[in-house]
């Protein structure tokens, strides 16, 4: 078991990589050692901005970097495309991997680099965000504790305008959070996937998808992605025989809300009985601060943290590949195993 | 590893044994002296060693059996009888057993226990039952099953085993079910021909004998698990309705009728409260009319195989169709 702080390199100072390197450059924890990006004006920036001490290295690729670096673990924060190849080098020499989600394009390189880091003895943690956010955490509590009833179905709404992704839909940008969500609350995975879309900014990338997924015990879930839409939401709702359970991510202070109440079935009319809103408290805190600890956590432990495990990425990125399939074939249902 | 398993001619047993040498370990598989395991297709293995022991009355011969054995899993047990019987086929086994490992300084153990031991009545209906829900307690035992009383004390004879110096994994698989076993206790009551469905959209806490059967193995295998409680149920667990339709799809039903959960919950209660207010509990009231046997085989409740896969970086090889379809196809599931 290591001890003491982790010798970290961040791959990737773009949008959300320049979180982690604020994260771990303060964290107690960890040590900064490097941060790489092809783009030499954002590192310099990025190193003011956060007023990174000279011994970060910063390089605008790893081959670059001094050879005796200290390096334990890499957090990987680079577009999708390049994960693989960056992953695969980094377990190889031994390093733990932090990766931005989703794993990989390809679930069967996810399965590959999930091995990979098991043979080599590394822990591989996927930035599943939503999983390690407190609202997440107190919801899946609510459920746990019974107040849903059967699981009846659920929905979420992802819009809002812009970032536009040129390296991807909004399928692969966008639908990864809630489907974490649902999976990791309803305990389950979906066996069916089927999607629609439409595009009106680039050619072969959806501005818009419905997605509907089909989980055991014939629970539906739907959700609605959008990139070009001035209506912003963030609202997820999964609702039960006894009450429907919503994060609202918008609205602050009260981001998650229990509905109690359940249809009455003795008599002919169905009346609506027990009905009571409850504020379920959220404690306070950054995703992404729980990230980096956890992630730390599991390296002197060594053990992986199942919200990040590799098979928990791979598990997501088969059904968005088998929604991309249904987008492509025009919205038929396909099977996930 | 050379493993001891002891109960390995019974169903979970033969599907452990299997999933033992298929991971390349040479196996001591227990068997009563007079087993006939011929028609098992493993008994001829290279790799395999039947030892010809009756726990209850040869408890020193295990002594000898236990040389080499660098971990045991423990499956012998007795589900039917009263309760005189089970406790020498669960527990004075079991005794046995530690008594020889001890002797035979082999500390490491496999323990299946079961989904039995949990608190029921008392738990909320669909909330999630995992290895930190209450256990039933003592005073409360009474009112449930020979079965959990008797494995209830199993688990603490594994506890004191624990406490001396044993490496022990305990596992609690819900409902192992497998070829020989598809209408099983969680979806009803058997009544002569008639088979009485009870609930459709409870969560069945499933565990098919070939993912249950590679977790004992990979935890007999496994350092991390030493010191574990370890919940085994499969993934995308099916409800009541979703299971006995899949069934019924591809093997022959008995004759099914159906009562909801809410219905045969509230005739037990009642009846329930007046054999215990009016005759006080003089009548024998058969098993599916007992609160806290009822509870323990139908309340609706959520599982979960987290703690599981994580400690033991297990996954469920096979879907509840799959799982299906091999328990009802013809292939010969026990080949090495």
């Amino acid at each position: 078991m290591m001890a003491g702080k982790i010798r970290i390199a961040v791959f990737g100072a773009g949008r959300w990589g320049r979180h982690f390197v604020r994260h771990f450059a303060q964290h107690p924890g960890a040590e900064l050692v490097a941060v790489i990006d092809p783009h030499g004006d954002r590192l310099t920036t990025l190193a003011q901005t956060l007023a990174l001490p000279p011994t970060v290295v910063l390089a605008e690729a790893w081959e670059t970097l001094p050879p005796d670096l200290p390096i334990e673990a890499v957090v990987i924060a680079t577009p999708a495309a390049t994960h693989f190849e960056l992953i695969q080098g980094a377990i190889a020499q031994g390093y733990h991997v932090l990766a931005e989600k989703p794993l990989t394009l390809d679930p069967a390189e996810c399965a590959t680099l999930t091995q990979a880091a098991q043979d080599r003895g590394v822990q591989l943690f996927v930035d599943h965000t939503y999983l390690f956010h407190p609202a997440i955490a107190a919801g899946h509590e609510v459920i746990q504790s019974g107040a849903l009833g059967d699981f009846h179905y659920g929905y979420a709404a992802r819009t809002h305008i812009g970032p536009v992704r040129g390296d991807v839909d909004a399928l692969w940008d966008l639908a990864i959070h809630d489907i974490a969500i649902f999976n990791h609350w309803l305990g389950m995975t979906p066996i069916a996937a089927q999607a629609m879309g439409k595009t009106w900014l680039q050619p072969g990338l959806r501005d818009l998808v419905w997605a509907t997924l089909t989980y055991p015990q014939g629970v539906m879930v739907q959700i609605h992605l959008c990139w070009a839409n001035t209506d912003k939401q963030r609202r997820l709702a999964l609702v039960g025989s006894e009450g429907t359970l919503i994060f609202d991510e918008l609205h602050l202070g009260q981001p998650l809300t229990l509905q109690r109440g359940q249809v009455g079935q003795s008599t002919a009319n169905f009346p609506p009985l027990g009905l009571a809103t409850e504020a379920i408290p959220v404690p306070t805190g950054e995703s992404l601060g729980v990230v980096c600890d956890r992630f730390l956590t599991s390296i002197h432990t060594q053990t992986p943290i199942p919200a990040a495990s590799g098979a928990t990425a791979t598990a997501l990125v088969r059904i968005l590949t088998a929604l991309s399939t249904s987008l492509n074939q025009g919205g038929v249902a396909v099977p996930i195993d | 590893m050379e493993l001891l398993i002891t109960g390995a001619s019974g169903f979970v047993g033969k599907y452990v044994v299997a999933a033992g040498l298929r991971r390349g370990h040479r196996i001591k598989a227990i068997v009563r002296p007079e087993t006939d395991v011929t028609g098992i297709p493993w008994h001829d293995h290279e790799r395999l060693e039947l030892a010809r022991i009756d726990l209850l009355r040869q408890p020193t011969e295990l002594t000898a059996a236990l040389t080499g054995v660098e971990a045991v899993i423990h499956l012998a047990a007795v589900k039917s009888g009263n309760f005189d019987e089970q406790f020498a086929g669960t527990v004075t086994t079991t005794q046995h057993l530690l008594a020889a490992m001890a002797a035979a300084t082999v500390a490491r153990l496999v323990a299946v226990s079961t989904f039995s031991v949990y608190e029921y009545e008392q738990k909320r209906a669909h909330s999630l039952l995992d290895e930190d829900s209450p256990l039933v307690t003592a005073e409360r035992v009474v009112n449930r099953d020979e079965y959990s009383q008797t494995k209830l004390i199993q688990e603490q004879l594994y506890r004191k085993f624990e406490q001396e110096g044993g490496k022990v994994t305990i596992l609690r698989p819900g409902m192992i079910y497998g070829r020989e076993y598809l209408w099983h206790a969680l979806l009803g009551a058997e009544f002569g021909s008639v088979f009485l469905r009870i609930g459709t959209r409870g969560t069945l806490p499933l565990s098919y004998v070939e993912n249950c059967a590679e977790a004992m193995i990979i935890a007999a295998e496994s350092e991390a698990a030493i010191g574990q409680t370890l919940n085994i149920v499969d993934d995308n667990l099916p409800t009541q309705g979703q299971y006995t339709q899949a069934l019924k799809q591809r093997h022959p039903s008995p004759k099914l009728y159906y009562c909801p959960w809410v219905v045969i919950k509230a005739i037990a209660g009642f009846g329930w409260w007046m054999n215990q207010t009016f005759l006080k509990g003089g009548v024998k009231m058969p098993g599916i009319a007992v609160p806290a046997k009822l509870h323990s085989r139908f309340k609706p409740l959520r599982y979960t195989n987290q703690r599981a896969k994580t400690v033991l970086n297990w996954q469920p090889k096979y879907s509840f169709t799959a799982s299906l379809d091999r328990s009802c196809g013809d292939g010969e599931l026990l080949k090495v």
